[in-house]
């Protein structure tokens, strides 16, 4: 049997690979957007805000790489599901990009000083981060085991998100810094949603079905 | 070759009621045109088809799918008893149209070459006129009235979707139109006699792009009145057009499906990697 398309093999690694790569830079900004929270220093949060136009840049690449492959290979079967799952995983690393972007906006506002409330942030921080350590690993190893996990443990995320919102919140006397809190909160939360999203669209690599079907 | 003895053949058939091993059941109302059971066939010693079980259902599109030298070819032509011609083939085991087997329930090789049409590769016109092209299968059975002729051939050259372009042209000889209409007025010969299947061995891999087009679309048209079997080389050709696909590979059929599990989702990986590219 003769292997053929050893060219397109290399295409499709190096698509999965620009994905990766985004994914870790994703990782990098999302604890340093929480950490800024309690800077003293406004310039990092500028920063962060401005960079991301380097993230919507990595995913309009991603995005114009899998065009590119779709149309002069004609992908089916799990290159076209990997492909396809390239860029809707590039999608959901973009808005956790804005979304970090969002919390980075926050600190331009205001420093948050509640240090319950903060660490809040911190739990939630490391819930995601880990998550998005986990799904990269699920990925490696085709553990789907690992992806009803990670789905699962978003919950993690909403619950600390609710306890936030519907009572940490009642002790902030200012109403602005109320609004900014929920928002942090919410942008957050969002973050695990787009998290569990990207293991959902690596389950359908792995299987070709899709993840809600089966649940 | 040892894991090959091991082959996952997804489909069994009782009736008219398909099952896949990891799907449900799937209800069809369509009838069973033709049917393999554990169809075998040798060329001398060269086992080419190897327990080969397979069904196909009226007004669907069979795709034949697999690598040069696989046995697809061999199997759409036993299945008008077109291997017979060679010397050297042996068979074993039975393949039946509408439930009876053609090998040795006495069906003529005549009349089943008329209820199971064939076009080939490479677009095989008579050197007569167009009309005669056509003409010739209703001739050959004793139709002679000119003007239920002139309605056959009208019909099947409609029915071929060449009408508009030769009906100013009828008595042309059919060698001076282009490759893709040649093709067309092989089709609508065997229209003309109208079988209940048409078999298809790579018919548009001789053809430009835009007349595979409309022999692809003719496809479509056609698919409400026959069954349809093609073998095609082309994985795109058979992805667009087929309701089924069976992969055959060595001599075996490797996997056979509904075309979008097929294509999407293949449960044996050489499938996977043949529709991929990455062998052939």
């Amino acid at each position: 049997m003769t292997v053929l398309r050893e060219k397109f093999q290399e295409e499709l690694s190096s698509l999965i690979e620009e994905c990766i790569i985004l994914g870790k830079e994703c990782h990098n900004r999302l604890s340093l957007a929480v950490e800024i929270l309690v800077s003293d220093d406004v310039e990092p949060a500028r920063q962060l805000v401005k960079d991301d136009a380097e993230i919507n840049q990595m995913e309009t690449n991603i995005n114009a790489h899998a065009i590119n492959l779709i149309t002069t290979q004609a992908p089916v079967a799990s290159d076209l599901r990997t492909i396809i799952s390239c860029i809707k995983v590039a999608d959901n690393l973009e808005r956790i990009g804005d979304n970090i972007s969002n919390i980075a906006e926050v600190r331009k506002r205001i420093k948050i000083t509640n240090e319950r409330t903060l660490l809040r942030f911190k739990t939630m921080e490391r819930l995601a981060s880990l998550m998005l350590e986990d799904v990269y690993t699920a990925f490696k190893k085709s553990n789907l085991e690992l992806i009803d996990e990670i789905i699962l443990r978003d919950q993690d995320i909403d619950a600390v998100f609710v306890q936030i919102t519907t009572s940490d919140i009642f002790e902030e006397s200012d109403a602005f810094l109320t609004g900014q809190i929920q928002l942090t909160a919410k942008y957050l939360e969002r973050i695990g949603d787009h998290i569990k999203s990207i293991a959902e669209h690596i389950y359908y690599i792995e299987t070709g079905n899709t993840y809600e079907k089966n649940n | 070759m040892t894991e090959l003895k091991n082959i996952n053949v997804k489909e069994n058939t009782v009736g008219s009621q398909v099952t896949t091993k990891d799907s449900p059941i799937i209800q069809t109302n369509k009838e069973v045109v033709f049917e393999a059971k554990n169809f075998n066939l040798w060329y001398g010693d060269n086992h080419a088809l190897q327990d080969i079980n397979l069904t196909f259902h009226e007004n669907d599109i069979n795709a034949i799918i697999g690598p040069s030298g696989c046995g697809k070819s061999t199997f759409v032509k036993s299945m008008n008893r077109m291997t017979e011609l060679v010397p050297i083939v042996r068979t074993e085991g039975s393949i039946d149209f509408r439930g009876d087997d053609i090998f040795t329930s006495g069906m003529s090789v005549e009349e089943l070459r008329t209820r199971v049409g064939m076009v080939f590769q490479k677009p095989n016109p008579f050197p007569k006129s167009i009309y005669d092209n056509v003409a010739y299968g209703p001739r050959v059975h004793g139709i002679k009235k000119k003007s239920i002729l002139d309605e056959v051939v009208e019909k099947s050259l409609r029915g071929a979707s060449i009408w508009d372009e030769v009906k100013d042209r009828l008595n042309d000889n059919a060698y001076g139109l282009s490759g893709g209409q040649q093709q067309r007025i092989c089709i609508a010969r065997t229209l003309a006699v109208e079988p209940e299947v048409i078999l298809m061995d790579e018919p548009t891999s001789a053809l430009d792009p835009i007349s595979t087009t409309k022999i692809e679309d003719l496809m479509q048209e056609i698919k409400k009145d026959y069954s349809i079997i093609i073998v095609t080389h082309n994985m795109q050709q058979a992805a667009r057009v087929s309701d089924r696909t069976s992969f055959f590979y060595q001599g075996y059929v490797v996997e056979s499906d509904d075309t979008k599990v097929i294509f999407e989702n293949p449960s044996d990986k050489r499938t996977e990697d043949y529709v991929s590219g990455r062998f052939g």
